[in-house]
């Protein structure tokens, strides 16, 4: 009597797929834009790139995959029941629960004229329903999101967030050495072999895990590049500040060329020969002022040295002679820095890849340096303003810094007050120079300092006057408190390119590498 | 069964139609009372109809009484009225002979409609005299039972505003109306329909449209009505959740109420839904006519509690939102 399955069963179980699919897909849907949510947040906080997975990551992401799989199944078996088919039926066409009873009275069959009706009204119900309108599924729709879904991955797994730099770096404060970063990197090698004595020099150097460096080299030879290209910039202006002391005398031309052909090796050596020969003359003078008074030309040629060397010094001609010492032993640190770059340059040449494009190289990269570090006319940096010091920039300081006195002894504590009538003002603090932070990088200030505590052997780049002192310690003080926000504040500018804010963010913990400078 | 559902239904419909529209031509407005009191009487039930004086309750058994072709009689219930009053009693008769002998003269409740005119005024004895013949159909009386005539109506009025002097029904006395329906005060436009309907010299007729085979047909019909296990499993889970003992009640109930309803009402939420689903031209019972049944058949089943009292909560407001907490299928 009751042919209720031949009608009611087939579409019920068609509505009932649909929206097990409709609900799969959702819930799937959902998922993976919860995946592709965490994802991105890993990738933003840890520097995690999707193509380049550590294998603990990679254990998260299997496990969301799992979890993926579990929840299909789990939908599987909560599959809508025709029940709840005939529910959706009937609340979608407004049928009062007319398949609803229908069904149960399929299952539970009754002897009665009333279900026997409602079997007939809703066997014409059914043959008027279309599934797809009950349940919709709009395919177009779906594939977009899926595609879109996909794009998504593909552009979080392949793009370096920009977030993440500066924001790792405010939230851990470390360098990373994350594999993203190394894979972006300009100077990425995917072939190369370091010597023994390369890979010591960068340890010794740098201060990077031996265990690690394989894995750093790539960041090692940038940081090592910038640093050696810094020091080299460095070592160019106080040559060039030198050449200027030294400039106009007859008997330093000849090292003033030399110093700006950077042919260091014959500027020491016509140096030292000065120097040599301003020794024996004094020797002379102090044994008999006869013997020197009747030579007009050795007058004139120590004249020259006292002079050079008073400019060099700032101090009387009696220890101008200790100057020009300094001054050569400040060629030759120059000659060695400006060796280290070659070395690097060199090195960096054998272990990067071939034919990379300049535009890709750091800005600090000695291709980039090259043309900025060698300035036909370079800027004087040093401002001698109330001073008798000219030429500003010096390579020692502590050496140079004697009072006009005996009091030699003290190097250090009074610096200035050597040719002229000005007093010596006291030197404060170590002697470190703060450099002017920005892309440029060319522009150095010099501090000295009183009781740097700095031997003559010691290294000691520049000497600078005096009077800017007080504001160049105040800025130096000021730089490393707000390293981290000076940092941030370049490495967000929107002018600065993308892959290049590591190497800035690099530098700028570079720079303030106390021992380092 | 010769008809088929259709037809059954299409007569049932039919013949509602009829008595309603009779109806009408003397009661203005409360066409859901009237529904739900046809309702009761096709239900095989009784009603207990509630609402201040002069809206109609009276007039309204009246005239229902006039277009169902059924004895009437009506009883008003005063303190003094005693239960032989209702039930009858056995007085001596002498025959021709100067024989005598004991005859039953039965009350008023041997009727097919009894308008039992505000209940609340006799003593619970005397209303509790109307127990048997309502649940039962029978009355006892000088230890003899009588069957009363089929069909048997009551229909109660009580006042809600006048308590000096009443007694309320007891919970048993309620629980045996199948509904307590409220009469509304009527419009202003109503107002005017009924002013000019009765102040006028020729009061509205109506005419008998049901006899009692009818009645008794219909009743048949509404009891044929097949319900679907997880309809009727939405009107069990309603009435469970009246009771304040149930695990995941309505918080109003948990707070308000201090007995639900009984299986009684889940009986008389079950036969009024089929009766409803009739009127609504259905061969099968849906969640709406549960719903549309539910206050008239537990609202004098929920017994309130005296915080309820004292904040004068209606169990209306209490069954509207279970209603709304408990979901039409099963999770």
């Amino acid at each position: 009597m009751i042919q209720s399955t031949d009608f009611i069963g087939p579409l019920l179980t068609r509505l009932q797929n649909r929206i097990f699919v409709r609900q799969l897909v959702r819930d799937l849907g959902l998922l993976v834009a919860i995946e592709l949510f965490v994802f991105f947040t890993f990738s933003v906080i840890f520097g995690v790139e999707l193509f380049d997975l550590e294998l603990s990551h990679l254990y998260f992401f299997t496990f969301l995959t799992i979890l993926i799989i579990l929840v299909g199944i789990f939908r599987f078996r909560k599959k809508v029941s025709k029940m709840d088919a005939a529910v959706l039926l009937d609340r979608e066409k407004d049928l009062k629960d007319q398949i609803k009873s229908a069904y149960w009275f399929s299952r539970y069959p009754q002897d009665s004229s009333f279900i026997l009706t409602l079997m007939q009204q809703s066997q014409k119900t059914c043959q008027s329903v279309e599934p797809h309108l009950i349940v919709p599924i709009n395919w177009l729709k779906l594939i977009v999101s899926v595609v879109m879904l996909l794009v998504g991955f593909v552009i979080i797994g392949s793009v370096d967030v920009q977030l993440s730099q500066s924001l790792r770096m405010t939230m851990f404060n470390s360098p990373p050495a994350s594999a993203s970063v190394l894979a972006n990197s300009p100077i990425i090698v995917n072939d190369f072999s370091l010597s023994d004595e390369d890979e010591k020099m960068l340890i010794d150097e740098f201060g990077y895990d031996p265990v690690d460096v394989e894995t750093k080299l790539p960041m090692v030879l940038k940081d090592m590049n910038d640093a050696v290209n810094m020091r080299a910039v460095l070592a160019r202006d106080g040559l060039e500040q030198l050449a200027k002391a030294l400039e106009g005398r007859e008997a330093y031309e000849k090292i003033v060329e030399a110093l700006r052909e950077e042919r260091l090796n014959d500027a020491i050596s016509m140096l030292s020969e000065v120097a040599d020969a301003g020794d024996k003359l004094k020797q002379k003078t102090d044994g008999g002022q006869n013997e020197l008074g009747s030579d007009d030309k050795d007058r004139d040629f120590l004249k020259n040295i006292d002079e050079a060397s008073a400019e060099l010094g700032n101090l009387s001609a009696s220890v101008n002679q200790e100057a020009l010492k300094q001054a050569l032993q400040s060629i030759e640190d120059a000659q060695s820095m400006l060796d280290a770059q070659d070395e690097a340059r060199e090195l960096s040449q054998r272990t990067t890849t071939m034919g990379a494009p300049p535009d890709q190289l750091s800005p600090l990269t000695a291709a980039r340096f090259g043309a900025e570090a060698n300035p036909t006319d370079p800027p004087a940096n040093a401002q001698a303003a109330g001073t008798n010091m000219q030429g500003g920039t010096m390579f020692r300081q502590g050496a140079v810094a004697r009072g006009d006195s005996d009091q030699s002894s003290d190097e250090g504590h009074e610096a200035g007050a050597a040719s002229g009538d000005s007093e010596a003002a006291e030197l404060e603090g170590v002697a470190t120079p703060r450099l002017n932070v920005n892309l440029e990088l060319e522009t150095v200030r010099i501090n000295d300092g009183e009781s740097d505590g700095r031997s003559d052997g010691e290294e000691s780049w520049f000497y600078s006057p005096t009077q800017e002192q007080t504001a160049d310690e105040s800025g130096f003080a000021y730089t490393p408190r707000n390293q981290r926000y000076m940092a941030a504040d370049v490495l967000e500018r929107q002018d600065t390119p993308i892959r290049q804010r590591r190497i800035i963010r690099d530098y700028f913990i570079n720079i303030h590498k106390e021992d380092d400078i | 069964m010769t008809t088929s559902g259709s037809e059954q239904v299409e007569k049932f419909q039919e013949k509602f139609e009829q008595v309603k529209d009779e109806v009408s031509k003397v009661m203005v407005g409360n066409d859901e009372v009237i529904m739900h009191v046809m309702t009761c009487l096709l239900a095989k039930g009784h009603v207990l109809l509630e609402g201040i004086p002069g809206v109609g309750k009276t007039k309204l058994v009246q005239t229902l009484a006039d277009v169902l072709d059924l004895s009437f009689s009506r009883i008003q219930f005063t303190p003094d009225l005693m239960p032989g009053d209702i039930i009858g009693t056995n007085i001596v008769n002498e025959d021709d002979k100067g024989r005598k002998t004991f005859e039953f003269q039965s009350g008023p409740i041997f009727a097919n409609m009894v308008l039992a005119d505000e209940i609340n005024r006799a003593t619970p004895k005397t209303q509790s005299a109307l127990l048997e013949a309502m649940q039962e159909n029978s009355v006892s009386a000088g230890g003899e039972t009588r069957k009363l005539d089929q069909p048997v109506f009551v229909l109660a009025t009580q006042n809600p505003i006048e308590m000096e002097g009443t007694y309320p029904l007891p919970e048993a006395q309620m629980d045996r109306f199948l509904f307590k329906l409220k009469l509304d005060f009527p419009s202003a436009e109503e107002l005017h329909t009924i002013v000019d309907r009765t102040t006028q010299r020729d009061e509205p007729s109506v005419t008998r449209v049901l006899d009692k085979d009818q009645i008794l047909q219909m009743r048949d019909v509404a009891r044929e009505m097949p319900i679907a296990k997880p309809i009727q499993d939405y009107a069990v889970r309603l009435a469970l959740a009246t009771h304040p003992e149930e695990e995941n009640c309505h918080n109003m109930v948990k707070k308000y109420v201090r007995f639900g309803v009984s299986p009684r009402g889940i009986q008389a939420v079950i036969l009024g839904a089929k009766v409803a689903a009739l009127l609504n031209r259905r061969s099968y019972v849906a969640n709406d006519d549960i719903r549309s049944v539910l206050l008239p058949a537990l609202r004098h089943r929920v017994l309130l509690n005296f915080e309820a009292e004292a904040e004068q909560l209606e169990t209306d407001e209490i069954l509207n939102a279970i209603v709304e907490s408990v979901a039409e299928a099963k999770a």
